[in-house]
């Protein structure tokens, strides 16, 4: 498909990086050497993912397109990239800080619930992220009981947060709005573009994410960085 | 169904989605303490004071630096 | 009145500044760190754009300043001091024979460079595997005739170094393209069955002939010319795995090689800053000598009556060295004459 070059926000990124708070620094910087994506775990996987194809749009404000993406949100954070950028770009603070604006366009909102249980249900209650009732197989097959390492190391068989620590962690959470945000996460019913009515979309288009509690459309994204490879994806459609 | 991004996204430019992207995070990062946000923090605050001695404690030890705030929430007004 | 000049480093901008001057009636005392003339151009096999034998040229080079009278060259010997101003300088040299002083008109610095060690880069595994080397090591290699047989790949690694604010110089080195496409074409002519794989983020080689020298890599020799900087070199058993985007398909791609070589930065020469500080001249951010006026007087240094030659002053081929050293020469002809 033809792009319209006046259709990028030209100075979308110098204006954007003191909003920011330096969430989004040195991206001018960037030399599109292609490191980052070399060395990606993410890429390898997935080529339609590339971190430099994202800077890249960043930088030229071609919004929309990372806005929509699928790839925005194949990151998980490794941080791999920033440790090897010769311009020491933080491409994972750039993938935090896009996700909440894709979020507030109403785009990935289904791979966020999946998070809700961890961090209202576990995080909140117990102040550990990952429950400790869930078990990884290869973990287990590998190293073996984590509960039995533990005691043997001479700590208690489980993790645990004192009520103080949780209480902190509480207060935190309201302060901070993450409280609130999750709620909000939960009150999601996910619907999807393939199935919504015209009317329903007439609707989504005029509004942006709401702010109480509620239903939230989550848009369509697209694979806008090249094809997703795979077997499902050989044939032209 | 829109076919891709472009399509989804009409007539809207990269500049409109760049706006309102612009205004959420500087609502987001703003440093303002509007009545409202200062309503919704003091929740997780009275959770922290009631939980015992020591928590309560630990909060008046901020009390001091967080009195411009709360008048400032309150009054609407930035003192000098 | 004729005065003698001091030239320091005995590489081909030294040398060639050292004949001028003797050529032209002027007498040279020329001083070189090491035990032997040369400089970088005595590590190399072969020179670029054109395959020329490297070691011939130098040493019939070394041979003209060594039979030319009104040199003298002191070998293993440093700048300990410099009192004076132009044209009337007094110098202290040290050499293991002891220390002398001498009077000299002009002082002509040809510091030459270094090839930069790439120990900060952990991800090219440089220093933990024998088969990650850098281009010096890649030329002492193929003198000694130790360059992989049979059906081996080769990868060939640009800007290591250069180009990279976070582990080493914000500037392009320049010689690089040049001398990995070199490199791949010796690679190749030393072994047919070999493949060569370079990764490249731009390919800057200006100069006459130079873009058709890595045409003909291209084209001649099959060398294969992948757009993208490696992020990681992995030893894998007997092998190497070379992982790195191929950024014009927009895919990640991985190499299994036998052989990596990493074009190291050229960086300023060891010690470059002492020597400006005993010289009294100014460096620039990186510790290359800085010179008077970029364009018109690039081998003036900001000191009258020290005049500046070759790579101390720049990242810079064999030919512009060859003339800084020839235009520094006449520099320090007007002031001695």
């Amino acid at each position: 498909m033809l792009e319209q070059v006046k259709d990028w926000d030209d100075d979308f990124y110098e204006t954007f990086k003191p909003i920011a708070m330096g969430f989004v620094n040195e991206a001018e910087k960037c030399l599109q050497c292609g490191k980052c994506t070399g060395q990606c775990p993410a890429a390898a996987v997935t080529p339609s993912y590339n971190p430099r194809k994202i800077i890249r749009d960043l930088v030229y404000g071609n919004v929309k397109r990372v806005l929509s993406s699928v790839e925005l949100w194949q990151c998980f954070f490794c941080s791999g990239c920033y440790s090897v950028c010769p311009m020491d770009i933080n491409f994972p603070f750039f993938v935090f800080m896009f996700r909440l604006a894709a979020m507030n366009e109403g785009y990935g909102w289904e791979d966020v619930k999946q998070l809700e249980g961890y961090a209202e249900k576990s995080y909140l209650k117990d102040g550990i992220t990952v429950s400790t009732f869930e078990r990884n197989p290869f973990v287990m097959d590998n190293i073996g009981d984590i509960s039995k390492i533990r005691v043997e190391a001479g700590l208690p068989p489980e993790r645990t947060v004192s009520p103080r620590g949780i209480a902190e962690i509480n207060m935190i959470s309201d302060l901070s709005g993450m409280t609130a945000f999750m709620k909000q996460i939960g009150g999601v019913e996910l619907l999807d573009c393939t199935t919504c009515t015209d009317e329903q979309a007439k609707r989504c288009k005029t509004k942006p994410m709401p702010s109480k509690v509620g239903k939230i459309k989550t848009h369509h994204r697209y694979y806008n960085y090249g094809e997703p490879g795979g077997k499902k994806n050989a044939e032209a459609r | 169904m829109a076919d891709n991004f472009m399509e989804e996204y009409g007539k809207e430019t990269s500049r409109d989605v760049s706006m309102r992207t612009k205004k959420y995070f500087s609502d987001l990062f703003s440093l303002e303490m509007p009545l409202g946000r200062m309503m919704k923090m003091m929740p997780g605050m009275l959770k922290f004071m009631m939980h015992g001695k020591d928590t309560r404690e630990d909060l008046f030890k901020f009390m001091p630096q967080m009195m411009p705030m709360m008048k400032e929430a309150i009054t609407g007004k930035k003192e000098g | 009145m004729s005065k003698k000049t001091l030239v320091i480093g005995g590489g081909i901008a030294g040398i060639t500044a050292a004949q001028k001057i003797a050529q032209n009636g002027g007498e040279v005392i020329l001083i070189e760190k090491e035990g032997e003339l040369g400089g970088n151009f005595a590590k190399l096999a072969y020179t670029f754009p054109v395959l020329a034998d490297a070691k011939m040229i130098v040493t019939r080079e070394i041979q003209t300043a060594k039979a030319t009278s009104g040199i003298e060259i002191l070998p293993q010997t440093e700048l300990r001091g410099v009192s004076g101003s132009a044209g009337d300088f007094t110098v202290e040299l040290n050499s293991p024979s002891g220390t002398r002083s001498e009077h000299v008109g002009a002082i002509i610095v040809a510091a030459g460079f270094h090839y930069m060690e790439p120990t900060a880069y952990t991800e090219y595994s440089y220093g933990r595997s024998p088969k990650v080397v850098t281009s010096l090591e890649f030329e002492k290699m193929a003198a000694e005739n130790r360059l992989p047989k049979g059906n081996a790949r080769v990868v060939f690694v640009h800007c290591v170094g250069s180009r990279d604010k976070a582990k080493g110089y914000r500037y392009c080195s320049k010689i690089c393209c040049s001398y990995s496409a070199k490199h791949a074409i010796m690679m190749k002519k030393a072994n047919p069955d070999s493949k060569a794989y370079v990764f490249y983020i731009d390919i800057r080689a200006l100069g006459k002939g130079y873009e058709e020298f890595i045409r003909d890599a291209m084209e001649v020799y099959n060398v294969r010319y992948i757009r993208g900087r490696v992020a990681k070199v992995i030893e894998s058993g007997s092998k190497l795995i070379v992982r790195a985007e191929d950024s014009l398909i927009g895919n990640p791609v991985e190499v299994e090689a036998d052989l990596v070589v990493l074009a190291s930065a050229m960086e300023p020469p060891e010690g470059s800053r002492d020597l400006a500080g005993i010289l009294g001249i100014a460096t620039d951010e990186y510790g290359f000598f800085q010179e008077a006026e970029v364009n018109v007087r690039p081998c003036h240094s900001s000191k009258s009556g020290i005049f500046l030659a070759g790579s101390c002053t720049q990242p810079m081929e064999i030919a512009s060295a060859v003339a800084m050293g020839g235009l520094a020469a006449s520099e320090a002809l007007t002031l001695i004459r």
